[in-house]
C-alpha cells in the first residue's frame, strides 16, 4: 500500500510539468462555422486575424486522406511588432495560432498555452503580456465552446 | 360546531406539514442539480475537447460505455483525472481540486444508469510467471508484448474512426496507479462490449488464469526503466546566427530547404495580414516549409500537431546580428504528452538543425 501510494505522489510531481500547456475546446458548431465564428471573438477582444491555412486542401488534394484541419493567426499588430522587434527569441511562436480540427460534425480548437510562453520566455515584462493573452484566449475558447 | 376547531388546527398541522416536506424535496432536487451542473461545466471545461460533449470519444476514448462504467471504481475515474496517462494523451489534471475531481468523476458516472460497482480491497493473487504466458496468448496481438498499448493513442486522425477505442497501455504508470487489482480482474473477466476487448471467461480462461494475468499486469509497475518520462528540452527554441546578410541568409535557407528534399511553402514577413508592412523596414521573415508527406506524418501522429506544421523558420536581424531561429521539435512529445511523436519530432529536429547548419555556414 506504501509502495503504491509513494507511486502515485511521484507520479504527480512528475506530471505536473506539462499539465495545461495547450488550451483545447469542443464545439458543436460544424467545421465550416467555427472559423467565422471565431474571427468575430478574436476581434471583439481587439485582436486582428490573418493566414488561415487550409492545410487539409492541399493534403486531400494530393491523395493523403485528412479530416478537415485549418488554423487561424491573430494578434495586436503594436504587440506582435514590438515583441518581434524586442524578442527575437519569441519569433518561432509569433503571431499566436488557434488550431481548428474537424470531428464528426463537430470542432476541436487547440492552442498553445500563453503561459507554457510565460514558463519557457520567464522575462519580468513578458510575464503581464502572457497572462493578458491567457485570460482572452481563454475568453474566446469558452466563448467558441458555448455557441450553439 | 365544537369539533371544528380541533379539526381546522389539524387542517393547518397537515398543510404546514405538507409544506415542509415540498421545500426540503425542492431544496434538495434543486442542490443535486446545481451539483449536476457543476459535474458538466466541468466535464465541458476539462474533458469534453477530447471525450465528446456526450462521453461518445474523439481524441481521446469513449467513456459513455456501459461495460467501462460497469467495471471501473469512481476511485479509478478519480486516479485517471489526477495522474493522467504519462505518454498517452491524457493529460494529468495536478490543479483541480479533489471536490472538482469527484464533481467530474460523478458526472462521468451518470453516463450510465447504473450504481458504481462495488469492489474488495483484496489484491488478487497469482503467478506472475504464468500470467506472462497467458499474456501473450490472449493480450499481446492488442495492448502489445510489454503492455505498451495499442500503436497510436486514441487520437482520431491516427486510426480509423470506425474503431471506437485503442488498447490501452497497460505498463502506463497512470493507469497501474489507478487500476486496483481487482478493477484490472473485473475488466479481463467481462471484457468491452463494443470494443475489440473480449470477455476472457468466455475465452475460456478460469477465475485462477485470470488471476495470474493480473498478476503479471501488476508486475509491469516494477519496469521502472521501461516508464514514460516526459521532458522539456532544456532550450524551447533552436537558433543559430548567421554570418551573412538578413537578405542573403533567407535566400541560404530557402536553398536549404529544396537541398534538404523539403519546399518552401509560404513566406512573408512575421506577422503579415496583422502588421502593417509599411511601418519601417522590418527584419523578421518567416518562412514555412515541409513535404505533403512529412505534414501528412505529422498529423497523423497527432492531428493538434498542426499547430507546429509545415515547418516555420524566422530570420531576424537584431541588434546587427542575423539569426535564424525555430521552436525546438523536443519540446513537442512533452507538450502533447504523446510518446507515439517521439520518433516524428527527432526527425523534424534533424531536418531543422541541417538546414540551420547548410545556410549559416
Amino acid at each position: 500500500m506504501t509502495r503504491w501510494l509513494g507511486a502515485i505522489l511521484l507520479l504527480m510531481i512528475s506530471t505536473s510539468l506539462w499539465a495545461s500547456d495547450l488550451l483545447m475546446v469542443r464545439s458543436q458548431l460544424v467545421f465550416a462555422d467555427v472559423q467565422p465564428r471565431l474571427e468575430e471573438e478574436i476581434n471583439a477582444l481587439g485582436y486582428f486575424t490573418a493566414n488561415t491555412r487550409r492545410v487539409d486542401i492541399d493534403l486531400v488534394g494530393a491523395g493523403f486522406a485528412r479530416d478537415a484541419y485549418r488554423s487561424v493567426t491573430y494578434g495586436k499588430p503594436d504587440e506582435i511588432k514590438a515583441l518581434s522587434e524586442q524578442h527575437p527569441e519569441l519569433t518561432p511562436f509569433l503571431p499566436p495560432q488557434i488550431a481548428i480540427i474537424g470531428e464528426r460534425g463537430e470542432s476541436l480548437l487547440v492552442a498553445l498555452n500563453p503561459r507554457y510562453l510565460a514558463e519557457i520566455f520567464p522575462h519580468p515584462e513578458l510575464a503581464d503580456i502572457f497572462e493578458r493573452w491567457h485570460r482572452d484566449l481563454q475568453t474566446i475558447l469558452e466563448n467558441i465552446r458555448d455557441a450553439r | 360546531m365544537r369539533w371544528m376547531k380541533p379539526a381546522l388546527v389539524l387542517f393547518c398541522v397537515v398543510v404546514l406539514f405538507l409544506s415542509a416536506c415540498a421545500q426540503v424535496e425542492k431544496s434538495e432536487t434543486t442542490s443535486d442539480r446545481d451539483e449536476d451542473v457543476a459535474g458538466a461545466k466541468l466535464y465541458a471545461q476539462h474533458c469534453a475537447a477530447c471525450h465528446g460533449n456526450y462521453g461518445r470519444g474523439g481524441v481521446g476514448v469513449p467513456l459513455a460505455l456501459e461495460d467501462f462504467l460497469e467495471s471501473v471504481s469512481n476511485q479509478y475515474i478519480a486516479r485517471t483525472i489526477r495522474l493522467g496517462r504519462p505518454g498517452r494523451v491524457m493529460p494529468p489534471f495536478p490543479r483541480l481540486t479533489d471536490q472538482e475531481v469527484q464533481k467530474i468523476t460523478e458526472y462521468v458516472r451518470s453516463f450510465h444508469w447504473a450504481d458504481e460497482p462495488l469492489f474488495s480491497s483484496e489484491p488478487v493473487e497469482g503467478d506472475p510467471e504464468l500470467g506472462a504466458k497467458l499474456f501473450i496468448a490472449f493480450c499481446a496481438r492488442c495492448h502489445g508484448a510489454n503492455g505498451e498499448g495499442g500503436a497510436g493513442t486514441g487520437v482520431s486522425f491516427s486510426r480509423p474512426t470506425f474503431i471506437p477505442i485503442l488498447a490501452p497501455a497497460l505498463n502506463n504508470a497512470g493507469y497501474l496507479a489507478s487500476a486496483s487489482d481487482q478493477v484490472i480482474k473485473r475488466s479481463l473477466t467481462l471484457g468491452r462490449e463494443r470494443t475489440p476487448m473480449r470477455a476472457l471467461s468466455a475465452m475460456g480462461l478460469r477465475e485462477r488464469n485470470i488471476n495470474d494475468l493480473v498478476s503479471y499486469i501488476r508486475s509491469f509497475e516494477s519496469l521502472s526503466a521501461d516508464r514514460v518520462v516526459m521532458k522539456r528540452p532544456a532550450n524551447a527554441v533552436l537558433v543559430r546566427q548567421s554570418p551573412y546578410s538578413y537578405e542573403q541568409t533567407i535566400e541560404n535557407i530557402k536553398r536549404a530547404v529544396a537541398n534538404n528534399g523539403h519546399s518552401v511553402v509560404r513566406e512573408e514577413l512575421l506577422g503579415e495580414g496583422i502588421v502593417d508592412p509599411g511601418e519601417g523596414e522590418r527584419k523578421q521573415y518567416v518562412i514555412y516549409f515541409g513535404s505533403l508527406q512529412m505534414i501528412s506524418d505529422g498529423l497523423a501522429h497527432d492531428p493538434r500537431m498542426g499547430l507546429f506544421l509545415p515547418g516555420k523558420i524566422t530570420i531576424v536581424e537584431h541588434a546587427g546580428e542575423v539569426k535564424v531561429l525555430a521552436s525546438n521539435p523536443e519540446q513537442y512529445t512533452a507538450l502533447f504528452n504523446n510518446i507515439a511523436l517521439s520518433d516524428f519530432a527527432t526527425m523534424l529536429h534533424g531536418i531543422y538543425q541541417a538546414i540551420f547548419a547548410e545556410a549559416t555556414s
